[in-house]
């Protein structure tokens, strides 16, 4: 049995800006969705549950889909043509949940039409370069933010916390990895997007790389393909702006991953942390106060989560992520995730890239 | 009044909602002579029932057990979670939501004949389909299980859930006919947001089961705790409320749990425990039964 501590100050520490969260779901909140697949089924559904009829249209361009989906939901108008719909519902936020090669596209276009508030799923573009025209096209009144939902997992929160306390003393190195079984046959489904693992699911890991240790650059690097015509597993060597060491890889086609999986061990003059989306390990050759005066900790995702968050849908963070949201547009703030502070991931995936194709 | 006790099914299909790892460690111990271990030890203990999802590692046992132990599956009453959500999800993920959704219709169409699924096509129910596409799902389970001992059907989250947000919560109601007619079986749901759900629980009254995570934590009990608990009060004469996740994913021991579910056994109708261990599961569910059942 696991030791069950008290959370409820641990989580106001963890995500301080959600401590009343009730006060950002405004009733006249009007949300569109463009891409109504898997994401856009799975955003929808949270915004729905936290503020009811608060999704007044979807756009979704495949005809089957749209026909299908349109006859399950009520109280939501279908679309096939953003502009169209931009000009009949005037929507406060838009979601951009379609496939990746298509985001800096639908972004441009929402940004032009002047649409104040946008989310858009990971990746936010397929290049830094993409990203940086979409951050000269936003005007000073314009929110994005990109569904870099893993910044909003507690274990990874926790886990930045501790070692922005240098709980492990001098760090020393990293070795992280995330991985899935979402390809494990060949497909064709990635040749549009030209980018593969990395872009995919590495991305995730590359951004809590950056959020939690700075600047990254980039040692060795290299990629197999198997199923696909682009990058099944990516490996790179990087180093922090303190010069530490982080072995890095992502593969998604790894059978025994069930589900994807981001893991961080993180080495230290005072002992080891390791995190992962659903637990903290931390190992210390001494006591510390942040971990209850004592040398070891470990918590799993029921400690985190209890009585929160106030959706459960798929993974807990991906609730918390559109509670941040609305917290940015309640307060005016910029997303944690925006894609000014995405810029510097974007520019790794691109030099890593680089680096493989030379 | 909790009248039974339920074998679920997670760490037999490699399902851990404390930690992927641990889920990694299950699975390895998912040989089939141990899954039968544990179903016996689980009936020995006072399980009544099963609660399982589509899984294909499901069908491969339950097609073992009627082999082998005839009489245990006859021994038990059954409780199937449908669809097979990952299963989808992987789809989705490998080759996208509109070539997914086709692929389903192809698949219903080689299951069952052209005119069935032309005509849930054309009409304006398109629930209908939906009941095609849950039959079709649970045909080969069905054909494995004696059909008296089946006792409910339920709609997996990742398709209640958005029915409940999208303002469908008819729609549940017209499954449930669907279902009853075509199968004649009994119909429920199976959320983690029944806090939300159960403010329409008007517009889905036909709806007989709720399988729901309940817990003293309030882990995976949304919106909170105490607004589940309400939903509970409000529902449990209405619905047979099925308890999951009763010890938080394992952060929790039994008799946290078992002290927790006591206050509320007046109005649960099931309560489910798993493990791959057949020590365990016989004492989990002998104590659940001393707690419980009287």
């Amino acid at each position: 049995m696991i030791q069950v501590p008290s959370h409820v100050n641990l989580v106001s520490e963890l995500i301080p800006e959600l401590s009343h969260y009730q006060d950002y779901l405004h009733p006249d909140l009007r949300a569109a969705v463009v891409g109504f697949g898997k994401m856009g089924v799975l955003h929808g559904t949270i915004l729905n549950l936290l503020i009811p009829n608060s999704v007044a249209a979807v756009v979704e361009r495949n005809r089957i889909l749209n026909f299908a989906v349109s006859k399950l939901m009520k109280n939501v108008r279908f679309y096939r043509d953003i502009e169209k719909m931009l000009k009949k519902e005037e929507p406060s936020v838009v979601y951009v949940t379609t496939p990746a090669q298509s985001h800096c596209s639908v972004v441009r276009c929402l940004l032009e039409a002047g649409v104040k508030c946008i989310f858009v799923e990971k990746p936010p573009t397929r290049t830094s370069n993409e990203l940086a025209s979409l951050i000269d096209a936003m005007s000073p009144s314009q929110q994005v933010m990109v569904g870099f939902q893993k910044r909003f997992a507690l274990p990874f929160r926790h886990a930045r916390m501790l070692l922005s306390n240098s709980v492990l003393g001098d760090l020393e190195r990293v070795s992280c990895w995330t991985k899935s079984s979402d390809v494990l046959s060949p497909t064709q489904r990635y040749d549009g997007v030209g980018r593969g693992v990395l872009l995919d699911v590495g991305v995730h890991l590359l951004d809590l790389l950056v959020w939690i240790f700075g600047d990254m650059r980039i040692k060795k690097a290299s990629c197999v393909s198997v199923h696909t015509r682009v990058d099944d597993s990516f490996k790179a060597m990087l180093a922090s702006e303190n010069a530490i060491m982080v072995v890095f890889e992502a593969a998604w086609s790894s059978a025994e991953h069930r589900l994807p999986e981001t893991v961080i061990e993180v080495h230290g003059s005072n002992g080891v942390l390791t995190v992962a989306e659903d637990r903290i390990r931390v190992t210390l050759r001494e006591e510390h106060r942040l971990l209850g005066n004592r040398s070891e900790l470990v918590m799993y995702r029921p400690q985190y989560y209890q009585d929160f968050p106030p959706v459960n849908v798929a993974d807990p963070e991906y609730a918390i992520e559109d509670l941040h949201l609305l917290f940015s547009i309640h307060s005016s703030a910029e997303p944690l995730t925006s894609l000014r502070n995405s810029a510097q991931v974007m520019e790794l995936v691109d030099g890593l890239y680089a680096r493989v194709n030379r | 009044m909790v009248a039974e006790l339920l074998l679920g099914d997670n760490p037999f299909i490699g399902v851990s909602h404390l930690a992927q790892e641990k889920a990694r460690e299950e699975i390895a111990e998912g040989e089939i002579e141990n899954k039968l271990a544990v179903f016996e030890a689980a009936v020995e203990g006072g399980a009544t029932g099963f609660t399982f999802s589509t899984h294909p590692r499901n069908l491969e046992l339950l097609t073992y057990l009627e082999d082998r132990r005839p009489d245990l599956i006859r021994h038990m009453s059954y409780y199937v979670v449908v669809p097979y959500a990952e299963a989808y999800v992987r789809k989705a993920n490998m080759r996208g939501t509109p070539e997914l959704l086709r692929s389903a219709l192809a698949g219903l169409f080689s299951w069952r004949l052209v005119p069935d699924v032309a005509f849930a096509l054309a009409s304006s129910k398109f629930e209908n389909l939906v009941g095609l596409f849950i039959q079709a799902e649970l045909a080969p389970y069905l054909n494995v299980l004696p059909r008296p001992n089946v006792r409910a059907i339920l709609l997996h989250e990742i398709a209640t859930d958005p029915l409940i947000a999208f303002g469908r919560a008819d729609l549940l109601s017209s499954l449930a006919a669907r279902i009853n007619s075509a199968l004649g079986l009994n119909f429920g749901i199976h959320t983690r947001n029944f806090g939300h759900t159960c403010r329409l629980m008007y517009e889905w009254d036909s709806v007989e089961y709720v399988m729901t995570p309940i817990n003293c934590l309030g882990h995976m009990m949304s919106p909170t705790r105490a607004a589940v608990e309400q939903a509970i009060h409000e529902s449990s004469r209405r619905a047979k409320i099925i308890a999951i996740n009763t010890m938080a994913s394992g952060a929790l021991n039994l008799g946290q749990s078992i002290e927790y579910l006591r206050e509320l056994k007046h109005e649960i109708y099931a309560v489910t425990s798993a493990s791959t261990k057949v020590d365990r599961i016989r004492e989990n569910f002998r104590r659940l039964a001393a707690a419980l059942l009287c």
